[in-house]
This record gives structure tokens, sequence and C-alpha cells, in this order.
């Protein structure tokens, strides 16, 4: 392991398709190369999709995540986008995590009001009345439609383009912006409140 | 607050805030509105990271221990893969299939064994005198029946007839929809098989031999060690250890338990007894059938200083024709005959010659396959193994045949050899025995006389040539007659 170890260590200059290369030729310790880079996204995509993972289960789920990347490393075509590759298969395995959590909660009729709603946020250091216009924010983002939601998400928080994004979620990227831009509408429609805006303008 | 200019929100799009168009920008810089919209949007998406912002759930040291239990997951798996390789889908699927097939061939043939074996059937059985029904009975399997030491038994068994000859026994082993198999115990019986559906069998077993019908009339003698299946009509399968043999119309086939068999042909007074025993002849008394030892087929007895063997008891193949070797001078035509006449006629001469050749060598007294064997030497312009030919034909044949050979032989004598005084030898036999009818006898005499005048008879010669000359008169041979005397004054 060691060895394997000292391998990986050796591989940290090279790119993430260089890396899946080398694992597509046999070579599984550049898998600990990859996981200490894309870690903390994969974290957050199980997050963010499945907002009602426990953080346990995320560390869990994110080493299913990286070996079923290991098994799909045929399927990538090297075409610099590492990223969004994984992240898609963060987001479905959220998504089936999700699912699958609702569906046997329903059955067992264990389904009650979540004592920590999801997307909280950190609210240490903020002011009372900014928790108070955020808890708006964070209501309206929970009513938008989920693709909506996904992309806004995709584009706004972790950065990804339309091509990207169009490529995690299966859709076209004429399609993302169309998501994208009723999501925006949606948000700046419903928070219209000029005392919320002088108030983030205020701290600002 | 209500934002009165709707030309920023209207064409604020994906792009924003990362790009804007110039002349966008160039309007939001005079218009209040839009300005307060342009500045609202960037604080709603931090509110959104903040709201989405999740805490970091490992430090550098986890993220490390993290990412090695994760090489260590990925190699142990690829190891099992390796030791364990997982059957690939397309494998799956035919193994599927086949064994999809497999099981439904296994389902049919028991289903269908079962359907058709049931654990005990009998046979309703009718006793006949000659076309009119004595009485029934019933036959279970492992029933026998016997015939008297002195007199046949008729019966027919759902339209078959089987006629016992005297001091037989015939047990009913076996009766299904499928297959009915009777066992001969001993003595011979003939039968009448009404034609059968394929896959529907009657049989009869002696000891090992197994013989099969699917509709002809045929007989079968048990003899010490073996049995001889004569066929009367149709076609019967005679099997014997994984052997095979094809019986068919006018032959008989004589089978040792040892596997030697023998081929021969089935004789005009062996079908007439076959037809008595199934009562199809009533005129002749059947209490007079043989006993057993000679009854209905005659078998053919081996005989254990036989030079032929394996060989002369098998049968020949030639040139791709089933030869069947007679004992003595054929009774009926071999079947494979026309096939090497019509080879001769065709000018096939050399696989004719060949098929004849191996053929008389273990049937040598067949006269008819000599007779051809001639013919084709003679068309192959073999002039001496033709005349030797006829020769064994002159010494086998009744007097037809014999009379061709002789004319035939004294023909290529005198024509291509240029032996006189051998085709004289062989014209006065032929003369001799010549009827006044006889077309040939006008040649027959010229040639005689031809053959005369070689050898130095003049005198004997033109008394011939007179000869045709008063006895056909007005026929070309006369007119030849008249010629060869003039040449002669």
């Amino acid at each position: 392991m060691n060895n394997g170890m000292e391998q990986a260590a050796g591989s940290t200059h090279l790119n993430d398709d260089a890396l899946m290369a080398q694992m597509v030729d046999g070579d599984l310790t550049v898998l600990g190369e990859l996981y200490l880079r894309h870690s903390a996204m994969v974290h957050g995509a199980l997050g963010r999709f499945a907002p009602l993972m426990p953080d346990a289960e995320i560390q869990e789920m994110s080493q299913e995540v990286f070996m079923l990347l290991c098994k799909k490393a045929r399927h990538y075509r090297q075409q610099g986008k590492f990223r969004a590759f994984l992240y898609g298969i963060a987001v479905k395995k959220a998504r089936t995590w999700q699912r699958n959590h609702l569906l046997r909660h329903r059955l067992l009729g264990t389904i009650s009001k979540d004592p920590n709603p999801p997307w909280q946020g950190p609210t240490e250091n903020c002011p009372s009345e900014r928790t108070a216009q955020r808890e708006v924010v964070r209501q309206v983002l929970q009513r938008l439609p989920k693709q909506q939601r996904a992309v806004l998400i995709l584009y706004s928080v972790e950065g990804f383009n339309s091509e990207e994004i169009g490529e995690i979620l299966n859709i076209s990227p004429q399609g993302v912006r169309t998501r994208l831009f009723r999501a925006r509408q949606t948000l700046m429609e419903n928070i219209h409140s000029d005392d919320w805006l002088q108030s983030l303008q205020r701290e600002t | 607050m209500t934002n009165k200019c709707k030309q920023l929100q209207n064409s604020i799009d994906w792009r924003y805030p990362r790009e804007l168009p110039e002349p966008l920008l160039t309007h939001v810089a005079s218009c209040s509105a839009c300005q307060r919209y342009l500045q609202k949007w960037p604080l709603i998406e931090r509110d959104v990271q903040e709201i989405l912002r999740l805490p970091e759930l490992e430090d550098d040291c986890a993220k490390q221990r993290s990412a090695n239990k994760l090489v260590q997951r990925a190699t142990s798996m690829q190891d099992h893969h390796r030791t364990h390789p997982r059957l690939q889908p397309a494998l799956a699927l035919l193994s599927i299939v086949l064994f999809s097939i497999g099981a439904g061939i296994f389902w049919r043939h028991t289903s269908s064994t079962n359907r058709n074996t049931p654990p005990s059937q009998s046979l309703s059985i009718r006793y006949l005198n000659g076309q009119s029904i004595v009485s029934t009975a019933t036959l279970r399997v492992g029933e026998s029946l016997a015939s008297p030491p002195n007199a046949p038994k008729l019966l027919s068994v759902s339209g078959d007839k089987v006629g016992m000859s005297a001091k037989s026994a015939l047990r009913l082993n076996r009766a299904t929809e499928k297959e009915r198999v009777f066992e001969l115990q001993k003595g011979a019986v003939a039968c009448h098989v009404a034609h059968r559906k394929r896959g529907v069998h009657f049989r009869i077993q002696i000891d090992d031999i197994l013989v099969t019908v699917v509709g002809t009339r045929f007989s079968v003698h048990k003899q010490k060690d073996g049995a001889s299946v004569a066929v009367n009509d149709g076609t019967v399968r005679v099997g014997l250890q994984g052997m095979r043999w094809s019986v068919h119309r006018g032959q008989r086939l004589t089978v040792k338990g040892s596997g030697r068999i023998r081929w021969d042909d089935v004789s005009a007074q062996e079908a007439l007894q076959m037809k008595r025993l199934l009562g199809e002849i009533m005129e002749t008394k059947i209490d007079d059938a043989p006993s057993t030892g000679d009854v209905v087929a005659m078998p053919v007895a081996f005989d254990e200083d036989d030079t032929g063997d394996a060989d002369t008891e098998s049968q020949a193949e030639s040139g791709g024709i089933k030869a069947i070797a007679p004992k003595g001078a054929s009774r009926a035509p071999n079947p494979a005959m026309n096939q090497w006449r019509s080879w001769i006629l065709s000018g096939n001469l050399t696989q004719a010659e060949n098929a004849l050749t191996d053929y008389l060598r273990h049937a040598p007294k067949d006269r008819l396959a000599w007779t051809l064997l001639a013919d084709c030497y003679r068309k192959a312009h073999k002039w001496n193994e033709a005349v030797s030919a006829y020769q064994k034909v002159i010494r086998l044949a009744p007097v037809v045949e014999r009379r061709r050979a002789q004319y035939r032989a004294a023909a290529i004598l005198q024509d291509n050899l240029g032996d006189h005084p051998g085709a004289v030898l062989l014209l006065e036999k032929y003369l001799s025995s010549a009827k006044k009818s006889d077309m040939l006898g006008a040649e027959a005499r010229l040639r005689l006389a031809r053959s005369y005048m070689h050898v130095g008879k003049r005198q004997r010669g033109k008394d011939m040539l007179n000869t045709v000359i008063n006895n056909y008169t007005g026929t070309p041979a006369a007119a030849q007659a008249h010629r060869m005397l003039a040449k002669l004054k």
C-alpha cells in the first residue's frame, strides 16, 4: 500500500485526464490522488443534492462514488471535463439515495418534520435581521422546481458552465440556460423588499 | 420596490453577471431602476451560496486516510475480479438459452416417454382361419403365444397379421402407442404389417437382434445362434449391438449373435411359404409346413469352413451399390444387376467390371453376373477375358443362356482371335441344340461354314452353305451363302 501511495504521490503533477488514463491501464493507486483533489466537491454534491443525508453517510457515499468512478473509468472520454464527469456520478448517487430514503420512510410511516432543515448554512457571525432575510431566500430556493434549483446550484455555487451542467444533468446546454434564467427570475421576483435590499447594502 | 424599467430584467440571461452586453451596460448607467436591480442579484447569489455552503467534513489527515482506504478497497476489488472473473453478459445469455433448450428437450422427451409408456398394456388379438375370425383373446405384456407342434397359427393384431409356423413361441414384450415389440422365442413367424407413421414401430426381437418394420411382409426365423429375416415386400431394419442393416424386398439377411451376417435372395418357394403362413394362399394345406429348422424362410446355414469368412457374409460394397452374395446359383435377380447392366449400356465399363469382379469373388456361381461380365469384356474389347467369362456361363447356365454364350464366344474366336477350331467346336455345340425357329441358326451356319473353310474342311463348308441356301431361302443369310459359294467356285 505504501508503494501505491508513493506512486500516487509521484502522480501529483499529472492532470485529471492523465490520472484517469493511468487508472484505465490498471493503476488504481491514482484513485487516492483523485480523492484528495475532488473529495470536497463530491461531499458538496452529495450534501446539496441529498440534503437529508447525514455527514457520516456522505463520507461513506463519497467512497462509493470513487469506486464507481473506478468502474466507469473506461467510459471517460478525456475531454477535460473530469469534474463534470465525477460530479455527474455523485449527483446520480445522491438522487438515488434521496429517493430511496424518502421511499423507505414513506413505507415505514416515519416521515416527520426534519429538525435540521436542509441548506441551513452557517449562521454564526450573522446579524439577526440578515438571518431572517436569508430564511426568505432559503424558502424561495426550496420552492424552486427541482431542475431549476439543480441548475442554479451547479452554476452559482459550483461554478460549472452550461455545457458541463448539461452533461451532469443529462440535458442540452440551451436547456441549462433556460432553466437558469427562470430560476433567477423567480428569485428576483420573490425577493423584492426594499428593506431586504437596504439591509444587504448596509451589510456590504 | 417595484422595478418599473424591465429592460435589464428582460435582457438578463444566463451570462449575467459574468458577461453583460455593451448596449445594456450603457442603459444601466443612466437607469436607476436598472441599477438597483443590477445590485440585487449579486446579493441574492451570495445568499444562495451561503445557504448552500456546507461545512468541511474532512481535514487533510482524514482525507489522506480515506484516500488510502479507497485505494485499498479498489485494489482488493480488482484482485477479486481477477480470481473470480465475472460472467460476461453475452456468455450468460448464451448459457441461459442453451440451458432453456436443453431443459425443453429433456422435458419433451421425458413427458413423451411418460405419455407413451404406460406401465402395462395389453393387446387384443384375433385368431384367424384364412380371412375369418375364429376367436379373440387378450395378450398382456409378458405373456406368450405358442403354436401347436404340427400346425401353424394365424393371428391378427390391430390390423397386423402374424403367422406362426408350427412349434413357434412368441411373447409380447412391449405394447405402447408408439411401439409394439414381440420376442420370437422359438420357431418362425411371417408378418404382414400395415404401413405405419414415422416413429411408430412394429418390432420383433430375437435375443439381441431387433427387427424393425415400417410396413411390409416379412418372415423371421429363429436359429441356434441368431435369426434369419426374409422380406417379401417393403423394407425391414435389422439391428444388433449398434449395427444396423436394411433388408429390402426379395432379400434375406441371416444374422448371427456374434455379428456375422449373410445376405441371400428370397426364393419363390420361400415367398409362397410366407404367403401360406399369412393365410393368403389357402389351397395348400398349412399342416404341411416344414418343422423348425428350415421352415418359412429356409435360412442359409453358416458353413464354418466357408472360405469367404466375414467378407463373404457381409454385404459387398461395389461402386456404391449393395451386392448380395447368394449361395450357389441365384434364384432371384440381384437388385444391383440392373445398375451394372445400365453401366455397361452407358459405357461405364471399368466401373461395371470392377463391381462385377468384386461381386463374383464372393459369388462365383452367379451365371447372370458372369454373363454381364462377359458382355462387359466384349464391349471393352478384352477378347480373351470375354471368352473365358462366356465359358463360365456355358458351364453354369441352363440351355437358353448357354447357347447365347456359345454363339457369342464363337463369334469372338472367329472374328477377333482367329481361333477357328475353337469356333467350330462351339458352333457345332450351338447348332446341335438349335430349333428350327432359331433366328440365329442361319448366321451360325454361315459362321461355321467360314470356319470349316479356314480349318481346311472345304466340302463341309460347302455343304453348310447349301443348307443355308435351302433352309433360309430369300433371307440375307441365303444371299450371303450364294456369294460365298460363288467365290469358292
